[in-house]
Order: structure tokens, then C-alpha cells, then sequence
């Protein structure tokens, strides 16, 4: 629940999705597509650096909005911002499919070369806006000492927790939970401004 | 995770920050750094840093085709009532041959193990052919060689017997020259006459291997006038042995000549061996 004395700020390309989301419970077609165009190319990437795969992560994100759009009823944007809602969503999906592959180390040394081939330059204000929000949190992700960025990219993007990151690394899980709690306390307090806006 | 039902994001939170000590736990929710924000508003805060987390990766563009095809399983809802994604016919080259390079590595893989195979085979036959046909040959010469023995054994048997034959006449070969004592250092030989004067043997030793362009040439004298019996070669250390089962009527003396190969009509070149047969004497 919103307390009385912070009145919700989200921005509005946040109250733009939402609206969408709503036409999706009205079996409204064009507000799936308009999602699709508005995430698409986003969620594409997190599939794809999940899995490693550019046909399976077109796989997973399909199957992600087929989610969205079957189950928009269940949205509550007391909980989260639409686009969180489809990043979960499609993680979720990317790491069950990973999951069952058993083989994240493979998948990891896939992403980083794949990485480097599939830049796509932004087009329209949406996009611009997006871009400029992948730009901030990258360069914060980049202000972030290489251990505590690494637990915090193997707990999100590999779906590992915080005791297989122990056991991966070899660092003691203390340690890996310290890092990880340090990496959130930084990104969340440089980019606070950010996440406000999508409450 | 399926929508945001209850609980959802706490379960993404505890999954990345999970199993946090109570210490641990207090110094992440601590206000300190976020003036006095109450505890849900944090969570939320870090549902929205986790979900943001993306943003930080390169936009990857789908595919033109994604969009119409997730449009026409959400379309394709009206008839089924749920909305699943069937995925209409299309070219996929890079799936076919993601499967298809696979299957035909493997199969040329395999084909070149099975011609390997065959090959190796094939190669193991052929010396086991080329092994039998050696043993073959080797067997032939020595069904030759026993033949050969064999005939040798018989030629050895008639000569036996004709020089054990009652009543054998025996005429000693030497060079006419000599003198009777003489043999012990030059050739000699030794004529052995069955008493039909047809069957005969002889024995020679100590002659000179034959010349390069020559051959020894055997005669018997009958009625004066020389009749060859045939040519023969001399290797070193070996005596010579020959037979017949004829010799010409009124024998009376033999003779060997060393003549050009092919022999002679008459003999013209020296003379090595003599025997006169008015110094055969009958034995037994």
C-alpha cells in the first residue's frame, strides 16, 4: 500500500504501460503489440543473456507475453512497475529453461560472445528514455568493485543463489551475501531517482 | 514466477539476497541512506533495482516475424479460448542446419569410420590372400621339389640296382694319357654296363667345371666310329652321374670331350676321359 504522505510520482511512460496492460484485460490486441514494441528488444536481451541462445530467448519471450497477455488480470501496480512485472516474468521463464539445461557455466562463456554482436540503436522518445536508463544503471553497474557486481549478476542472470555462488567461487557464503547486499545498497542509492519513477 | 500473486517479490528478493543473517537482513532495509522510506517502499525499491537490471544490457532487436507470430497465437485465442503460441510454418535455416550440421557431421563421421573400417578390413584380406598365395607357392615348390626328389630317389634305385645287377660289366674312365695309378689325383670315372649292353651308368668325378662357351659331350665307340651319348655340364664339387637304357651294339670303348656348347657331331676338342672296354671286367 502507498503511504498518505508519499503520494505515487511514476513517470509517465510507467502510466502509459499500465494503461496498455489494462487494455490487455479487454482481449485488446494492439495494446499487446504496443507492449511488445515498447519491451520487446529488452526482454530479448535478458532472455538471451540468460540462455545464451538468440532462437531460445525469442522462444522464452514470446512465451513471456503470451503470460503477460493471458494473465493481465493478475498485474497489481501496488507491487511492482509493468516493466519489472515482464522482466520477472521473463526471467522466470529464462531460468526454468536454463535450469533444466544444467549447464550455466556453458550458457555464461555463450552470452559474452554474444554480447559484443547485438547492439541495436535506439529509436523514438521511448526508446531514447530507455536508453538513458540502461546508460545510468551501466555506468553504475560499472562503479561497482568486480566482486560485488559479479554475485549480483550470477544471482540475477544465472539464477544462482547465494550458496551455489559459494560454492561456484569458492568465497565463503557470508562473504558472498555481504557482496550482494553492498552491490543493492549502491545501485539503489544511486539510482533512487530512477526507481521512484516507476512507483 | 507467474504474474506478481502474493509473496512474488519477496520470493525474487529472498532468492537473491536469501538466507541473510539478522544482521545482514538490518543492514540492507536500514533507512539510514534513504531518509526515514518505510520498509515496504524499500522492497519495493529492490523489485524495481532487480527488474531495472536489464535496461544495463544491449537491446537486442527480435526478429520481424516474433511480433506477427506472437499477434496470431494471442488471435488464434478466440477459437481455442487460450492464447498459446503455435508457431506457423516458416523458413528457419539456422535451426534446420543448427540440426541438420549436427546429424550430417555425425553421419560423415560415421561414414568415414565404416569406410574405415571396411578399409581396414579389405587391406586385412588382402594380406591374408597374399599370405595364403605365398604358402600356396610355397607348398607347389615344395610338391615340385618332392617330385623332383622323388625322381631322383627312383633315377637312384634303377642306378643301385643296375650297378648290383649280377653279371654288371665295369670299365674304368681316365685320360688316356695317364698312366693307371693316376686317377687318385685327376678325373675318373667309372661305366657301369647292365648285361643286355643296353642299361648303363656312369660316374664321373674330378673333371673341371665346364668352361664359359662349353660343355662335356659323352661318346661311345662302336664299330670304330664315335657315337654321342649327349653333353653334359660339370658344377664345382659336384660328380656327375648319367644313364641310359641304351648304348649302341659293338661298344668297345667311351670317351668325354670338352666341345662347344650344344656338342658336336664328331669329337674335335680335347679329350678328358678314356675308357676302353678291353679293360672292363665283368664283377659278381
Amino acid at each position: 500500500m502507498e503511504p498518505a504522505d508519499r503520494p505515487r510520482s511514476s513517470s509517465p511512460r510507467e502510466l502509459e504501460d499500465r494503461q496498455l496492460v489494462s487494455r490487455l484485460v479487454e482481449r485488446d490486441q494492439e495494446a499487446l503489440a504496443e507492449l511488445y514494441d515498447r519491451h520487446a528488444s529488452m526482454l530479448l536481451a535478458l532472455a538471451q543473456r540468460v540462455l545464451g541462445s538468440r532462437e531460445e530467448a525469442e522462444e522464452v519471450v514470446q512465451e513471456a507475453l503470451l503470460q503477460v497477455w493471458s494473465q493481465a488480470t493478475r498485474y497489481d501496480p501496488d507491487r511492482s512497475s509493468v516493466s519489472t512485472w515482464m522482466v520477472l516474468i521473463t526471467r522466470s521463464r529464462a531460468i526454468d529453461r536454463l535450469r533444466n539445461r544444467k549447464v550455466i557455466e556453458r550458457t555464461t562463456v555463450a552470452v559474452q560472445r554474444e554480447e559484443t554482436t547485438t547492439h541495436a540503436s535506439p529509436a523514438g522518445v521511448g526508446a531514447v528514455l530507455r536508453y538513458e536508463r540502461g546508460l545510468r544503471l551501466r555506468r553504475e553497474l560499472d562503479r561497482l568493485p568486480e566482486e560485488q557486481r559479479d554475485v549480483l549478476e550470477r544471482a540475477f542472470f544465472q539464477g544462482m543463489t547465494q550458496r551455489e555462488i559459494a560454492e561456484r567461487t569458492g568465497i565463503p557464503l557470508g562473504t558472498v551475501k555481504t557482496r550482494t547486499l553492498l552491490a543493492m545498497k549502491k545501485l539503489r542509492a544511486a539510482l533512487q531517482s530512477d526507481l521512484e519513477a516507476l512507483l | 514466477m507467474s504474474g506478481l500473486r502474493s509473496g512474488s517479490h519477496d520470493e525474487l528478493i529472498l532468492e537473491l539476497l536469501g538466507e541473510l543473517e539478522g544482521d545482514e537482513r538490518e543492514s540492507i532495509d536500514a533507512p539510514s541512506d534513504l531518509d526515514g522510506i518505510d520498509r515496504e517502499r524499500l522492497r519495493r525499491l529492490d523489485v524495481e533495482l532487480l527488474g531495472s537490471l536489464p535496461f544495463a544490457l544491449e537491446p537486442v532487436e527480435p526478429r520481424p516475424e516474433l511480433r506477427a507470430e506472437l499477434l496470431a497465437a494471442v488471435a488464434g485465442e478466440g477459437q481455442s479460448g487460450v492464447a498459446s503460441f503455435v508457431r506457423p510454418p516458416r523458413e528457419r535455416p539456422l535451426r534446420r542446419l543448427g540440426w541438420a550440421l549436427p546429424l550430417a557431421a555425425t553421419l560423415a563421421v560415421a561414414g568415414l569410420a565404416l569406410a574405415g573400417l571396411l578399409f581396414g578390413q579389405l587391406q586385412a584380406q588382402k594380406r591374408t590372400v597374399a599370405d595364403l598365395q605365398a604358402e600356396l607357392e610355397s607348398v607347389r615348390g615344395s610338391i615340385t621339389q618332392v617330385a623332383a626328389l622323388r625322381e631322383t630317389m627312383l633315377e637312384a634305385k634303377r642306378q643301385l640296382a643296375l650297378v648290383g645287377t649280377r653279371g654288371v660289366e665295369v670299365c674304368p674312365l681316365r685320360p688316356r694319357d695317364a698312366g693307371p695309378a693316376a686317377g687318385v689325383e685327376g678325373p675318373w670315372g667309372v661305366l657301369y654296363v647292365a648285361p643286355d649292353h643296353q642299361h648303363w651308368y656312369l660316374s664321373v668325378h674330378g673333371l673341371e667345371p665346364t668352361p664359359e662357351g662349353h660343355a662335356y659331350q659323352l661318346w661311345f665307340v662302336a664299330d670304330g666310329r664315335p657315337v654321342s651319348a649327349g653333353t653334359f655340364s660339370v658344377e664345382p664339387g659336384d660328380p656327375v652321374e648319367l644313364s641310359s637304357e641304351t648304348m649302341p651294339a659293338g661298344t668297345s670303348a667311351v670317351l668325354v670331350t670338352l666341345e662347344p656348347t650344344g656338342g658336336v657331331a664328331e669329337p674335335r676338342g680335347p679329350e678328358v676321359l678314356f675308357g676302353d672296354g678291353a679293360e672292363a671286367m665283368r664283377v659278381l
